[in-house]
């Protein structure tokens, strides 16, 4: 009986790691600037790879908002090279290599294979709709390593268009979960898997297109790595990467030494879970910092939520390497070095660790909200490099039968909003950040593949948490539903909780969905649910969050302020109300009234948030 | 390698003994098929209420031998054979594989939960046919415990949709097909263990159908089979001819689809009976609906064979034959031929009413043989996970409620009727394998509808929900529009689902609604309703209403109310006070003359 039972323990192998793993021997035969060339060419490949990936995508979601990334992982299931698109894959790469390999043995993996896994318990997917392609590595005649890619699919059933329900209490409600199988055999095709994807999908030639195109740039990834062991010969580029990984291991271990012992906490929240709307869903996280180690011991974290809020350990585990890097070196090698020096503590059954078959579909908001608390816990070892929160993310869904009543359509957007004010910056607006690096799909292209019109698109003035540092702003963006019998679905955080400021800075704006605004039917949705039905001529506002502010307000820069009055990113009456400047309008241009401003900033208090 | 049995022989030349031979043969090995299949089953529904059924198939798919438990697969199996034939062509069909499908569009499933598992025989090297065996499955994955969403919009509701593929190639079991399947259910042992078991029945029937080959001569069985066909065809065309020629129409309405809970789905049917030939029109049956009443071309198909069979000779073998009589039209985007991908989890419901209104049609066309309308078809599935092994289960049952009167005879009460032959699981099972209590089940008094022929009673079971959190779906039918009486005869008692009956928060749930919430101690009554009556209630021989109401089947209240029958209590038993009987259904009938 090869079927797992629904009741086994979930492989949750970082449970409780609290010694670090042995770092295998290498050998060191590359020079120095071998391996940085080798290093170079890596990215080089999974940069062309990625590119292929996203020309050829069949869906929006690839082809414009670039929901993939793509790898290469060595035989021991290890990243040796990934793009940074989506840093969560870090963890999702490994766990579906390690999910494959439980099931197809070394012996069985054949050249021209190729293997599909989106199932999050069973391999690493952050959620079903990510569906990893791996294929295995062949240099002459012998396996050295998969090639692998993971994009978000269009739709793969399941309760609504998009697969993506906001109130699914069981992975059974998010569509159709394939473990480890076989695509292809030794280069030829299994008719059956396309059959059974097609099947279970609402837009079955998108699907299967975009599946197509990750097999085609993992072949181009195995293609150019038979061309770099040709150059430099298999052994070198083995001790090469296995160098890299050493080199990220030392570089984060040598900082890690630098800061000073303890133990540091960190406390964000999810808006909720979806089904419990009432009730915040908490990440806790305590870092342990000893010597050169660090431990991230998540296990006062929220239980795990009824609604889709959870997320596996191996994402949780690349949160932590997101932030390492992103506190320690931007530009360091992406590769397993980085998996050695996290260690992790998780308890069974929590939000950050869930039993099988929780729900797990909105992952996203929640593994933005652990990045928030791991840098909130973080910020006393780098105080040179804060950031207060930002919008969180968020996905839309709309989906229906297209005009011709033969095929069915998905329009799947991935948003963010205003990122945080950091040290010395104020924070970017509509964009993505942290984990996520999806981007918003252009107007022309969403009316030209869908029955949708896009009617508002703009930044929202005020957004941005005030703040010496201003946080990013929000956007807004309206929709006209253009047919009948619609169906909406959204997964998004940050509508209840705003983004928090930091060291005095105020909280960014919260988001919003309001259904025919204005109107009597006026409706104001929660931050997530599933398959909300709307009619032809229905309006559908999102307002994404702004970033919060850093620093306080009246410490900001009479100009700065003024250039956002300016830019139409203040209003005049918040920029005297929050921070304190004056500004009026002289023709058509808008002046600083630079004594006033002194004025009012000596004699009023900046208000309290 | 197909072997197009055309070329075979000439179907007369089989002698009429040998004939006869091999239709019981045929009849046996699906009958030992069907035996394996329950005895296997993992599940309750396949090992207690028997959802399964079992065929042996020509290479092109048609039905050589069925057993009878679900005429419906009649035109399932077919289909689901042309699924397979479409992925794959004869070359790549080997001794030892199995294909399998659910799917209701690609294959010919009524709903995705019943799963087709096909084996193609071989004798000589040479591919002669299949053997298939079609059983429901406990949970495949979707919204709802049991798959079954009554506001399912789409396929892509209705859990996990398996295309017709090929599940064991030359004796070797694929590593992906089964692992696919379990992966997307909440019951992943359940189904697995009763697909294998699927697989086991097969297998016995391509070994008992070879041997029988080696007994007769392949040609020999081959050319049987046309002339069975032959015989079944000409049986059932004989009888039609017999009938007037005329046109007859006949109309019913489910409760809802699920979703426009105030809008009844109209079925209407009108026959034109020509010479030996019958036309099935269903123009004017409703559009295709939003919710999961819809059915697809296949099973209306089925519904009119068994009609035909139930009509000219319940004995009649079930083969190929009876598929070539039945003509239909059934208009492109109703709800008797949707458009994929439209939901069809609630067939079976419309399947009762459809076969209904082809009774009332036909029953113009052949006045000798008339039935009430019964209780149609409904069930429940109870899911959660169990709090002691942590494990998630699904409790699927499938229940009737009162069969319709008939000419001659009562309705039975607490069985199913016309196409659903499902058995209610037994309490102990139910109590042993879930987190269930069953607190009543007995029959409902009087709410067989009253005729001269009476309608049969429909039962009431009560659940009390043990776990602390259960989600609780039912897929019913005549909550809201009751079964016809004929004749005069009164109609039957509908049904009713009410939670926590007798108590303050007592409320009664629509006919179909899903995943509702329960917690523990919750209890949960479902009402089936009664079969309609047949003739005047007043026309029933009185001695038959008093040993109604001695076995409490009908009021001493009723009795007298409807039946105009007096009983009184004497030393313990309850005779029948003739003198006012006599006067009161005197008066009353007498009454209605002069009305």
């Amino acid at each position: 009986m090869t079927t797992k039972t629904d009741s086994r323990p979930s492989p949750s192998v970082e449970r409780d790691d609290t010694t670090p793993p042995n770092p295998a021997p290498h050998p060191r035969t590359a020079d120095p600037i071998t391996v940085q060339v080798i290093r170079a060419a890596l990215d080089g490949i999974v940069q062309e790879m990625q590119t292929s990936l996203f020309r050829t995508g069949f869906s929006t979601i690839i082809r414009e908002s670039h929901d993939a990334s793509c790898a290469i992982l060595n035989t021991r299931a290890e990243v040796i090279a990934q793009h940074v698109v989506l840093p969560l894959h870090m963890g999702a790469f490994p766990a579906c290599t390690e999910g494959l390999l439980e099931r197809f043995p070394p012996d069985e993996l054949r050249e021209g294979d190729a293997y599909i896994v989106n199932h999050p318990y069973r391999g690493g997917s952050p959620h079903a709709p990510d569906m990893g392609v791996l294929t295995p590595v062949f240099y002459q005649g012998e396996w050295v390593g998969f090639c692998a890619s993971m994009a978000h699919k269009s739709d793969i059933g399941g309760t609504v268009p998009g697969s993506g329900s906001g109130t699914a209490r069981e992975i059974f409600q998010e569509g159709l979960h394939l473990p480890a199988v076989k695509f292809m055999d030794a280069g030829r095709p299994v008719p059956e898997l396309a059959w059974f994807i097609h099947a279970n999908s609402r837009t079955p030639e998108v699907v299967v297109g975009d599946i197509r195109g990750q097999v085609g740039a993992n072949r181009l990834g195995e293609r150019r790595l038979a061309e770099l062991l040709d150059k430099y010969g298999k052994d070198t580029v083995v001790a090469s990467t296995g160098e890299l990984a050493g080199h990220a291991e030392r570089r984060l271990r040598q900082v890690i030494a630098s800061w000073p012992d303890g133990r540091y906490q960190g406390e964000a929240c999810v808006d909720n879970d979806g089904i419990d709307l009432d009730k915040p869903v908490r990440i806790r996280v305590t870092v342990e910092k000893t010597g050169d180690r660090i431990l991230f011991d998540f296990s006062e974290c929220s239980p795990q939520t009824t609604g889709p809020a959870n997320i596996r350990p191996p994402l949780v585990r690349a949160c932590c390497y997101y932030c390492l890097i992103a506190l320690i070196d931007p530009f360091l090698p992406i590769n397993q070095g980085l998996a050695r020096v996290v260690e992790t503590r998780f308890r069974q059954g929590t939000v950050v660790c869930p039993d099988y078959p929780a729900a797990v579909n909105a992952y996203m908001p929640t593994a933005l909200v652990v990045a928030e608390a791991v840098l909130q816990a973080m910020s006393p070892l780098v105080p040179d490099k804060t950031i207060a929160e930002g919008s969180g993310s968020g996905a839309i869904a709309l989906g229906g039968r297209a005009r011709d009543g033969k095929r069915s359509y998905v329009q799947y957007e991935i948003f963010a909003g205003g990122v945080g004010g950091r040290n010395g910056k104020d924070g970017a607006s509509a964009t993505s950040f942290h984990l996520s690096n999806g981007k918003i799909a252009p107007v022309e292209i969403i009316e030209s593949e869908f029955p949708t019109r896009v009617e508002r698109f703009e930044l929202l003035r005020d957004s941005g948490g005030t703040g010496r540092h201003r946080g990013g702003l929000g956007f807004v963006r309206e929709y006209r539903i253009l047919q009948d019998e619609v169906r909406f679905s959204m997964r998004t955080d940050k509508h209840a909780l705003a983004p928090q400021g930091i060291d005095g800075g105020h909280p960014g704006g919260t988001g919003g969905c309001v259904i025919n605004p204005g109107e009597e039917d006026e409706r104001r949705m929660p931050s997530r649910f599933g398959d909300q039905r709307l009619n032809i001529g229905v309006v559908l506002r999102v307002e994404r969050p702004g970033g919060g502010g850093a620093g306080a307000a009246f410490e900001r820069s009479p100009e700065a302020v003024l250039d956002d009055v300016r830019q139409g990113y203040v209003s005049v009456e918040r920029a005297r109300s929050d921070y304190g400047v004056v500004v009026r309008l002289e023709g058509v241009e808008v002046i600083l009234d630079p004594d006033a401003t002194h004025n009012l900033r000596i004699v009023v208090d900046e208000p309290k948030s | 390698m197909a072997t197009p049995e055309s070329s075979v022989a000439n179907p007369a030349s089989v002698d009429p003994i040998t004939l006869q031979v091999i239709q019981a043969r045929l009849a046996g090995i699906v009958q030992e098929m069907q035996n394996s299949l329950f005895r296997t089953g993992f599940s309750t529904i396949i090992r207690e209420s028997q959802d399964a059924s079992c065929a042996i198939l020509t290479c092109n798919g048609e039905v050589a031998a069925q057993h009878v438990v679900l005429p419906l697969h009649m035109g399932a199996f077919p289909a689901c054979a042309r699924g397979v034939l479409r992925n794959y062509p004869p070359e790549e069909i080997h001794e030892g594989d199995a294909f399998i499908t659910n799917h209701p569009y690609l294959g010919g499933s009524p709903h995705a939960p019943d799963m087709c598992v096909m084996t193609p025989i071989f004798f000589d090297g040479a591919w002669v046919g299949f053997s298939a065996t079609m059983a429901h499955k406990s949970d495949i994955g979707g919204p709802v415990p049991g798959s079954c969403w009554s506001q399912a919009r789409e396929v892509y509701q209705e859990g996990l949709q398996v295309p017709p593929v090929k599940y064991i190639d030359r004796f070797k079991t694929g590593k992906d097909i089964e692992e696919i399947i379990g992966a997307n259910s909440r019951t992943p042992e359940l189904v697995v263990g009763d697909i294998r078991g699927q697989v086991g029945a097969a297998r016995l029937g391509e070994r008992r159908f070879a041997e029988m080959m080696a007994k007769y001569g392949r040609d020999v069985v081959l050319a049987s089979y046309d002339r069975l066909f032959q015989l079944t065809e000409e049986r059932v065309r004989n009888e039609i001819t017999g009938w007037p020629d005329k046109s007859a129409e006949g109309e019913r309405f489910l409760d809802s689809d699920g979703i426009d809970l105030d809008k009844p789905v109209r079925i209407r049917v009108r026959i034109d009976k020509k010479g030996a030939r019958l036309l099935f029109d269903f123009t004017g049956s409703a559009d295709q609906t939003r919710g999961p009443a819809n059915i697809r071309p296949s099973v209306v198909r089925a519904a009119c064979s068994y009609c035909l069979t139930a009509l000219t000779d319940p004995a009649l073998p079930t083969n190929h034959g009876l598929a070539r009589v039945v003509e239909v039209h059934c208009p492109e985007g109703s709800v008797l031929n949707p458009h994929f991908p439209a939901p069809v989890n609630t067939y079976n419901p419309t399947v009762h009413a459809l076969v209904e209104a082809l009774f009332e049609a036909l029953s113009q066309l052949t006045p000798v043989k008339k039935i009430a309308d019964g209780c149609a078809s409904r069930s429940i599935i109870i899911g959660g996970r169990n709090d002691k092994t942590g494990r998630s289960y699904v409790q699927y049952e499938i229940f009737g409620g009162g069969s319709g009167a008939r000419t001659g005879k009562d309705g039975v009460s607490g069985t199913n009727v016309n196409q659903s032959n499902a058995r209610i699981a037994p309490i102990e099972i139910i109590e042993s394998e879930f987190s269930t209590r069953l607190r009543r089940f007995e029959l409902v008094q009087d709410s067989g509808g009253a005729g001269r022929f009476r309608g049969g009673l429909g039962f009431v079971r009560e659940y009390e929900f043990l776990n602390p959190e259960t989600r609780f779906s039912l897929r019913s039918t005549k909550h809201v529009v009751a079964p016809k009486g004929v004749e005069g005869g009164g109609n039957g008692r509908t049904g009713k689902g009410i939670l926590n009956p007798e108590s303050r928060e007592a409320r009664e749930i629509p006919s179909r609604c899903s995943d509702i919430a329960v917690r523990a101690a919750d209890v949960f009554r479902l009402e089936t309703p009664g079969g309609g009556g047949l003739g005047e209630p007043l026309e029933r021989d009185a001695e038959a209403v008093v040993r109604d109401v001695k076995n409490g089947y009908v009021s001493p209240e009723y009795a007298l109310e409807v039946y105009g029958v007096t009983v009184q209590e004497t030393g313990g038993t309850v005779v029948l006070d003739e003198a006012r009987t006599a006067a009161v259904r005197n008066e009353r009938g007498q009454a209605a003359q002069s009305s």
